[in-house]
């Protein structure tokens, strides 16, 4: 038994100060993308959320330049981009996605500026890797507090909003018509978004955060049809991806090439991928229980329809295992990741 | 809902007509037609149907025109005076239906004047959109507006919600201006277009649940009050069976009860639907009608569904409410649905003839429209269709509106091109 602990976590995990402030800081953030997340899926904003990775970029680079905690770009940048997004015009969908993608250029250009002159400061490419993806073992100790103050500020928001946010998500004609303001709620929860995406980019980089954010919430409403539970479970998802991933990482320093870990980010995101994979598999299992059902109603009905209830559900259970299989993949992958190569 | 408070319209004088029709009338067609187009104040009197105080007649303003007194079995309501005096049953609902009991303490008396839009003008952009729209609304009355697309249905609802501002002309909920008390107006909406995506998190329950004291704050937590509440709102609808199921994933029809449940769980006393038959077949469509009929009678609250055509809510319309280029004429649909009537709202030449139970508005040389439908054999009694027993089926009409249902849709769009200026 502790052979086996012993091999899963290497020597020094628990004691490691590095590893601890990742812990705390990972779950902070797992539990504050967990509603921001579902409701993010439900106003089908992702692309807002990856947009706020990139405007993150441009920001954490900035405070690089100026020597900030990265957390505070972060955070100025995506509540300025927030409100810019907001103001540009998000009251229809499609303008919402145009507006979105203007101010995420504008925003990647500057970022290009402010690495690009990170580079030439430091004549390493050292900090660009750690914004873009992050080093979670490497977050300063005061970034801990701030996180957890942040990461309640965020949770508070949601909590109180939750009702009018849900309603003017699930149908903003609706909420208006009871009166709610609904541009209001819209840049309340842009700026939500922007922190919580903030929070996600200290542990796994601008350009991943997005996974964190989305991953384990839209797996979670595969799952659930009751909007806490989605909640909770998100939570959950990502608490595990985070943790595990972590874990992996301490072990993979004894991995090839050695001496070294690999980037946390490349773990946690896989392991939301295959959350992600495995929680449609619910719902194959359901439907192909439903063909199977059909397909007895057919042998009820007459001998000609059986052959073909049959032939459907068999062809359900080729797709079931399909994806299944395509569940595994991203472990097997994983010996390969490009990302691998990339920490410096 | 004692107080009325009646607002001048600043419409001017000429805007009210004296509308003394009463669906009883519809064995007397010497009564006064509604007046021109302007306003057809159907302000029957509270006291008939037992109701004191609610009997609110403007200072001369308003004339009087009874809601269809025959609902309430009274037919001797139609003895109404000419013009000036008010006289009327309020609707059927005032027959006394026990179910007004179970909505609870803020619950109306039926005939209770609900809604009361009053010389309404509305601009957007350089456009007047509305145009001295008058009428009222009472409780356990179910008013169709009709008018085809354009003609300003949308604004008159956004008017009555709040979210438009009148730039002449009022709106008066209970008793309580719509404009003021925007926030807690108890008004009940179901949207024209819905889109759930399919997987919404949210079961049937959760989003009717999620019209309880909106806007209030705090997470969406479980009560056995609230459940009920809920359990309550989706029996009214018929919805119990799939109250477990993703919301996203249920039908068209199957979306609609539960956002009429939505709706109704706030308690409110005015409903309004945009256009619910739209994106529902003809079998659906007749359903939520009668559903909708029941709601308004055993709730005993105003509904005002609108629609670009009139034939499937004939069977149980108390009110008319015809929209053509922002204009309005208000009231029974034999006070309305007349050529008289309708070509003075068009400010064309329209007849109105009666094909197979149903109405078929032509308007001018040549041109087919269907406007409407409405039976001239239609007896008063079955206007209202607060009766428990009123189905489909004794509706005179009930086949011929299957038969040609795609049609007036269509027709109706037709004409509103054709008879605009």
């Amino acid at each position: 038994m502790s052979a086996v602990l012993a091999s899963l976590f290497a020597s020094g995990f628990f004691s490691s100060e590095a590893v601890q402030i990742a812990l705390g800081v990972g779950v902070i953030v797992a539990i504050v993308a967990a509603p921001v997340g579902v409701l993010t899926v439900i106003r089908r904003q992702s692309f807002a959320g990856h947009a706020f990775g990139d405007i993150g970029t441009a920001g954490a680079s900035a405070s690089f330049l100026v020597g900030l905690t990265p957390l505070w770009g972060l955070l100025l940048a995506n509540l300025a981009g927030g409100a810019a997004m907001e103001g540009a015009g998000v009251e229809r969908a499609r303008s919402r996605d145009i507006a979105t993608g203007i101010v995420l250029g504008a925003a990647l250009s500057l970022a290009a500026l402010f690495l690009y002159l990170d580079m030439t400061s430091t004549s390493t490419t050292g900090q660009t890797v750690t914004i873009l993806f992050g080093s979670i073992f490497a977050i300063p100790t005061s970034t801990l507090p701030l996180a957890g103050g942040l990461g309640g500020v965020v949770l508070l928001v949601t909590l109180i909003f939750a009702r009018p946010l849900l309603l003017s998500s699930v149908s903003p004609e609706i909420a208006s018509a009871k009166g709610l303001p609904v541009r209001a709620l819209s840049l309340l929860f842009l700026l939500t978004l922007g922190l919580a995406a903030a929070l996600a980019a200290v542990t796994i980089g601008t350009i991943l955060s997005t996974a964190l954010l989305i991953g384990p919430a839209a797996s979670a409403l595969r799952l659930t049809k009751r909007p806490l539970s989605a909640v909770l479970l998100s939570a959950l998802i990502g608490i595990f991806a985070i943790v595990v991933g972590i874990v992996l990482a301490y072990d993979s320093y004894r991995w090839p090439p050695g001496d070294r870990t690999w980037p946390v980010s490349f773990f946690v995101v896989m392991l939301v991928f295959a959350a992600y994979l495995l929680s449609g598999v619910p719902d194959l299992v359901r439907r192909r229980r439903q063909d199977s059902w059909s397909a007895a109603g057919g042998a009820r009905s007459g001998a000609g329809q059986r052959s073909t209830g049959d032939d459907r559900s068999t062809g359900g259970q080729r797709s079931g295992a399909g994806q299944r299989a395509r569940g595994h993949e991203p472990h097997h992958r994983g010996g390969a990741g490009p990302l691998g190569e990339m920490e410096a | 809902m004692s107080a009325q408070r009646w607002q001048q319209a600043a419409g001017g004088p000429g805007a009210t007509a004296a509308g003394a029709g009463s669906a009883a009338a519809a064995g007397v067609p010497g009564a006064a037609a509604t007046g021109p187009g302007a306003t057809a104040a159907g302000a029957g009197s509270a006291a008939a149907a037992g109701v004191p105080g609610a009997a609110a007649t403007g200072p001369g303003a308003t004339a009087a025109g009874a809601g269809s007194a025959a609902a309430a079995g009274v037919p001797g309501a139609a003895a109404t005076g000419p013009g000036a005096t008010a006289a009327g049953a309020g609707s059927a609902a005032a027959a006394g239906v026990p179910g007004a009991a179970a909505t609870g303490p803020g619950a109306t008396a039926a005939g209770d004047v609900i809604l009361t839009v009053q010389g309404v003008d509305v601009w957007l952009s350089g456009r007047k959109i509305l145009d001295r729209v008058s009428f009222e609304l009472r409780a356990g009355q179910l008013a169709g507006l009709i008018g085809a697309n354009g003609s300003g249905k949308t604004t008159l609802f956004r008017t009555i919600l709040g979210l438009q501002r009148p730039s002449v002309g009022s709106v008066v909920i209970g008793a309580s201006q719509a404009q003021r008390r925007r926030r807690h107006t108890p008004v009940g909406y179901v949207p024209q277009k819905f889109e759930l995506d399919p997987d919404l998190p949210l079961r049937a329950r959760d989003l009717v649940e999620l019209g309880i004291d909106q806007p209030r704050l705090g997470v969406p937590l479980r009560h056995r009050a609230r459940r009920a509440l809920v359990d309550q709102a989706l029996e009214s609808v018929d919805a119990l069976r799939f109250a477990d199921a993703r919301v996203g994933r249920l039908s068209g029809g199957e979306q609609q009860r539960v956002l009429i449940a939505h709706a109704l769980v706030g308690r409110p006393r005015l409903l309004l639907l945009d256009e619910p038959l739209a994106n529902l077949d003809i079998s659906s469509g007749e359903e939520v009608v009668s559903l909708l009929a029941k709601i308004a009678s055993e709730q005993s609250i105003a509904v005002l569904v609108s629609s670009h055509e009139i034939n499937p809510l004939l069977p149980v319309m108390d009110r008319v409410v015809y929209l053509a280029d922002g204009r309005a004429a208000s009231g029974s649909t034999h006070e309305v649905v007349r050529a008289e009537v309708l070509s003075r709202l068009y400010r064309h030449h329209v007849d109105v003839l009666h094909v197979h139970g149903r109405v078929v508005v032509l308007a001018g040389p040549g041109e087919l429209t269907d406007l409407s439908g409405h039976d001239a054999d239609l007896p008063a009694g079955s206007v209202p269709g607060h009766d428990a027993d009123l189905s489909a089926g004794s509706v005179p009409g009930h086949d011929a509106d299957l038969s040609a249902g795609s049609v007036p849709g269509h027709d109706a769009d037709l004409s509103a091109g054709s008879v605009l200026p």
